[in-house]
């Protein structure tokens, strides 16, 4: 299949220039920060190095070898470098996830300061939270759609239109302080934070992060559910009043068929696809909500970096895989497109 | 099936009940079909002739339903008949349809093959080998290779496709075959050659078979008889070559020399004033008369009779002292 | 072959009626008008709010963590409204002593009493007493103090809430809880205690553990020995509320109402300014990649996709990180990347509209390719794309309020994303402060519903293919 080779090897291409522009944006901030983090190093390192000095040397010998240790350990970190060098050795360091070491003492629980390390540490439990709310809220808004377009123009699925846009339009975090007002504060039902993570092991520890997760992840699934199963329904109802959905009836296909066969695999791409872009849309949202419940991941790092430490390399770390995970998701998104639309060519414009 | 009479119906109405009034797509159309006779329908667009066309599939899609009259099938009363039966007995088993050719009528993410098995796996339970020998004979029939079997819609000619769906219409041997404008996306050269393949299948084939369109010189090659529909009616029924020579209604007069022909003068060519009405208001009394340049006192207030003019039906007030 | 005046000003009629039609997006409608008010009132509605918000002088009146006032009518119990008093209820000469009344009938009485007492003396000390006299005769003395009089004045300040305050409170507590318990070796430590409820509370075994209000007359009496005059204008007392106002307030004592009111006029400003620049640069964008086609809507399109590709989120944290925390940034952002999913949209509907038979025919008289687009295809696409707009605003506002709530909030303005991450700073989920989650966000809610019903209504009545469904 030449056709959609080339379609996977441009938006393979594009992926690449994404990544590399915001990298770009990223090390172009980064560059100023970076060098007064290497200024406050060098003003360390000489310090220690004057206090080693052999004391029988003149006041004039100790400035001269201070300064000509100072000038080594500049060019070391190369602060004299041209602007555009030390972005691009930034840009192809954080390509290469050279992300450099936290400032911050406590290395957020982590076992050591590398921002790589920090970020393994915490990357999981958002990939587990997030990647558990979507497969819930794409199953479950599929199907809610699918129903709503069989039985479109009824109460149900006028309800169904409402819920879709009012949630659609709830910061999904906000909805979060709202489900700990009313799950954790007023009921008692769940720990308001979930942090930290249950100390047991085996069966236990599982059930403490699935109590932890609970509100969280219904959070989520809540605010998405509705949407999706919107999309859904708009784009099952417009291709259930397409011309072969009408042959297909004819043919004395039965309706169960004509709905999960012919509709639902037409349908397929522009759903899938779109709810995957939905969902790599929501991941700043996801992240403030892990804030709000305290659940230990990617979100609840950035703000501690943020807020609590001002740890540049850190939130740099973060800003990358975030793109990083974006760009690949909606690279992926693509190729399932590819995947699944037989009909798909370069430049063809997706009904997303 | 010889002369036997296939299909018959009575004074069928179906209507659609949309939010700005009743249309009244079909009203009291009668006529019969023959086995291995064609009937043509022509009319303009909008005159009711798709309306049949699903009537006789019970596949009125609401807001509209059938609300008079009978259609009677091969003994099978189709108005009466559920959504489950009329797809198990009635659907491409006993009226099958060949969609307009300007739409989209295969489902792009399915093969050729697959969306042709379907009448047979689903109806038949013929699957596999079976169900491919059966698919290669018909696609023989229509002159295609079965290597398009395993094709996807996108990747076939606008006449390959509609050949496929001729193909998959004649499948399961039904008694009526409805052909919905079947030609009329396609370019003149192979609208032709699709007409021609028609005119052998049914040679071939002792199938009822309907024609729909909007292009009278074609009816008249390819069917028996001929009805002709104005705004729900069928204004004009009989032999297709009887009316072709000698149009009674005012308005297959009309449709008639507006058929172009290449030995008659240019300048001869007529055309229609005006537009069809709308169908949820249409003019009281004949509903042709606001475009018919015949029309006297009683047209715009009675609804004309049918009268037998030599054997052809028309539904129109000039006749009405001989019909007396 | 050109379109007249008259013809946009009928198309605009005809929209405005279908657009009545809609009763969602009139509802949507109803609302953005709302606001649009209340943002332009605001500088009477909410004075000295925006530069003030962190200056907690501006709020020392106020009470703290006060449920606005109409949560009497939506959850049980009565609370004690807001109750400022300037002028003491009686002078005792003699003694000079002033007595302020207060009658409690609330199930939650008071959060605080705050005293402010100031007045002459020609002596150099004075002796303070400030004492609450309860409805069943018990007398809590809060403060018995001596006070050095400066310049012949003095003044004092006394809050229930303070360290002696609560000193004094907890003892009082503490007390009756032996009467009731007197082998209770651990009794609730002060922390655990409600504390601020224990001077209005009945005397019975759940004073500590769940006080209850006491109903009754209150009588708080200032004597300050040796006094020569109190000073009318410094002396005073705050009752201060449960309740307070049309929104309550934060645990900071920040009226939230009039925050509320800058966060819907900033909501509007940065929603609109990202709304309207995306509208012009995606309909320039999209309409010149569909009138020129070919290898400039190539190149223009697949520039396009590139923009698409890049999320906006880290973007927004690294740039506010690094370079400020502003708003303003956040719409440059929003204006640099905000128009590339529009622009799209555009280009798709222009090439449909090319293909329109007028704009052929304009072509082909000669109209330049500017007044093309000009005169043919902007007043088609123009309203499509304020539909489309429409919908980028509340997008916007929510984007900057989960950035306030990671704390990349702007310190100069008031947001409510900023009321909202400060809720979550001072844990007013754990703590129940509802009203100052639900308030705020109501408004992101209420900015999100009104646009988006508003900008479907209008699609629909631009759009007809939407109106079958």
């Amino acid at each position: 299949m030449p056709a959609s080779l080339k379609y996977f090897i441009l938006r393979s291409i594009n992926a690449v220039i994404v990544l590399f522009i915001v990298v770009l944006i990223i090390a172009f901030l980064y560059s100023d920060m970076a060098d007064r983090m290497a200024e406050g190093r060098i003003a360390d390192e000489v310090r220690a190095y004057a206090g080693g000095l052999p004391t029988e040397l003149t006041q004039e010998q100790r400035s001269q070898l201070i300064r000509e240790e100072r000038a080594r350990l500049e060019e070391i970190h190369g602060l004299h470098d041209p602007f555009y060098e030390k972005v691009f050795r930034r840009t192809w360091d954080t390509f290469t996830f050279r992300l450099g070491e936290s400032n911050s003492r406590t290395y957020y629980g982590a076992s050591d300061a590398r921002v790589t390390t920090i970020i393994q540490h915490y990357l999981p439990r958002t990939i587990l939270l997030f990647t558990t709310a979507a497969v819930i809220s794409i199953l479950l808004g599929i199907g809610m759609g699918l129903k709503a377009a069989q039985v479109a123009g009824t109460k149900v699925d006028k309800a169904l239109s409402i819920f879709g846009i009012l949630t659609a339009s709830l910061p999904m975090w906000w909805v979060g302080m709202l489900v700990i007002l009313i799950f954790a504060f007023s009921l008692g039902w769940f720990p308001a934070a979930s942090y930290p993570f249950p100390t047991e092991t085996g069966y236990e520890y599982y059930k403490g992060v699935l109590i932890r997760m609970a509100m969280p992840l219904a959070t989520i699934v809540f605010v998405s559910v509705g949407g999706r199963a919107w999309a859904t329904r708009n784009m099952v109802t417009s291709i259930l009043q397409d011309d072969y959905i009408m042959a297909a009836r004819a043919k004395g296909i039965p309706e169960r068929k004509v709905i999960y066969g012919h509709t639902l695999k037409t349908a397929a791409p522009p759903i899938v696809t779109s709810a995957i872009l939905s969902f790599l849309l929501s991941i700043g949202g996801a992240m403030i909500t892990e804030v709000i419940f305290n659940w230990p991941g990617m979100g609840y790092l950035l703000r501690t970096a943020i807020f609590a430490e001002s740890d540049m390399p850190v939130i740099m770390g973060i800003v990358y895989i975030t793109t990083l995970l974006w760009v690949v998701g909606y690279l992926l998104a693509d190729m399932l497109y590819g995947f699944l639309d037989p009909r798909v060519e370069v430049g063809a414009e997706k009904k997303v | 099936m010889g002369d036997k009479t296939i299909l018959d119906v009575k004074d069928l109405s179906t209507h659609y009940f949309t939010s700005k009034g009743v249309v009244k797509a079909l009203d009291d159309v009668s006529f019969q079909l023959k086995g291995g006779k064609s009937l043509g329908v022509a009319g303009e667009s909008g005159c009711g002739k798709s309306t049949m066309a699903y009537s006789l599939l019970k596949m009125v899609q609401p807001p509209g339903r059938i609300v008079k009259g009978s259609i009677n099938l091969d003994g099978m009363e189709v108005t009466k008949l559920d959504e489950n039966s009329a797809r198990k007995k009635l659907r491409w088993q006993k009226v099958s349809m060949v969609f307009q050719g300007a739409m989209d009528i295969m489902t792009p993410v399915y093969t050729v093959g697959h969306q042709m098995k379907e009448p047979l796996r689903y109806l038949m339970d013929i699957t596999g080998d079976e169900a491919e020998e059966i698919c290669k004979k018909y696609l023989d029939m229509v002159d295609l290779d079965f290597e398009l079997f395993n094709r996807y819609p996108h990747e076939l000619s606008g006449g390959q496709k509609q050949r496929i769906i001729i193909a998959t219409a004649l499948l399961l041997e039904p008694d009526v075959v409805i052909l919905d404008e079947p030609t009329t996306a396609l370019d003149v050269v192979v609208e032709a050659r699709i007409m021609n393949d028609l005119k052998i299948l049914k040679k071939q084939l002792d199938n009822g078979m309907i024609f729909i369109t909007h292009d009278l010189s074609i009816l008249a090659e390819i069917s028996d008889d001929l009805a002709v529909m104005y705004a729900g009616w069928i204004v004009e029924l009989g032999d297709s070559k009887k009316i072709y020579r000698d149009p009674k209604h005012p308005y297959t007069k009309k449709l008639i020399a507006a058929i172009p022909r290449l030995h008659v003068d240019i300048d001869r060519l007529e055309y229609i004033p005006g537009a069809p009405p709308e169908l949820t208001n249409p003019p009281k009394g004949c509903r042709f008369h606001p475009r018919c340049e015949h029309a006297f006192g009683r047209c715009n207030k009675e609804e004309p009779e049918e009268h037998d003019v030599d054997g052809i039906l028309v539904k129109c007030h000039l006749y009405d002292e001989r019909g007396n | 072959m050109s379109i007249r005046i008259d013809d946009i000003k009928e198309r605009a009629l005809s929209m405005m009626k279908e657009f009545k039609g809609q009763r969602m997006g009139m509802i949507g409608f109803s609302i953005i008008i709302f606001l649009l008010a209340i943002s332009l009132l605001s500088p009477w509605l909410a004075p000295d709010t925006d530069g003030q918000w962190a200056n907690p002088g501006r709020w020392e009146d106020n009470p703290r963590s006060a449920a606005p006032n109409w949560a009497d009518y939506i959850l049980p119990g009565t609370r004690a409204p807001h109750d400022i008093r300037e002028d003491y209820d009686e002078l005792d000469r003699t003694f000079m002593t002033i007595k302020y009344v207060y009658e409690n009938e609330y199930d939650y009485p008071p959060s605080d009493i705050t005293v402010f007492v100031s007045g002459t003396s020609s002596e150099s000390r004075i002796r303070l007493y400030i004492d609450l006299i309860r409805p069943d005769g018990e007398n809590i003395l809060f403060v018995d103090e001596s006070v050095s009089i400066t310049n012949g004045t003095f003044s004092y300040r006394f809050s229930l809430r303070s360290s002696a305050g609560r000193d004094r409170s907890y003892d009082f507590g503490l007390n009756a809880h032996r009467d009731f318990f007197p082998d209770d070796l651990t009794p609730p430590d002060r922390e655990s205690v409600n504390i601020q409820m224990v001077p209005f509370a009945k005397l019975n075994e759940n004073i500590l553990l769940d006080p209850e209000s006491l109903k009754g007359t209150y009588t708080l009496e200032v004597e300050a020995v040796g006094i020569d005059e109190y000073d009318d204008e410094g002396t005073r007392v705050l009752f201060r509320g449960m309740k307070y106002g049309l929104m309550g307030t934060d645990s900071n004592r920040k009226n939230l109402a009039l925050g509320w009111v800058h966060g819907a006029k900033y909501a509007l400003i940065i929603g609109g300014i990202v709304s309207l620049s995306s509208i012009s640069i995606a309909l320039l964008y999209g309409m010149t990649s569909a009138y020129y086609g070919g290898w400039v809507d190539e190149i223009m399109q697949r520039a396009n996709e590139i923009l698409l590709g890049i999320p906006i989120f880290p973007i927004l944290v690294i740039t506010m990180y690094a370079i400020g925390r502003s708003i303003w940034i956040l719409v440059l952002i929003y204006v640099i990347l905000g128009w590339r999913g529009l622009a799209k949209i555009i280009r798709a509907r222009g090439i449909q509209i090319r293909q329109d038979t007028y704009v052929e025919a304009a072509q082909s008289l000669g109209s330049s390719g500017g007044r093309v687009i000009t005169r043919h295809m902007i007043p088609q696409l123009l309203p499509y794309a304020i539909a489309e707009g429409a919908l980028m605003i509340p997008m916007v506002v929510i984007a900057e309020a989960g950035l306030s709530v990671l704390g990349l909030a702007d310190p100069t303005v008031v947001t409510w994303g900023r009321m909202l991450s400060e809720a979550n700073q001072y844990h007013a989920t754990i703590s129940g402060l509802w009203w100052w989650i639900l308030l705020p966000g109501l408004g992101l809610t209420l900015l999100g519903f009104g646009f988006i019903t508003t900008g479907m209504a209008l699609e629909r009545v631009v759009n007809p293919k939407m109106r079958q469904r």
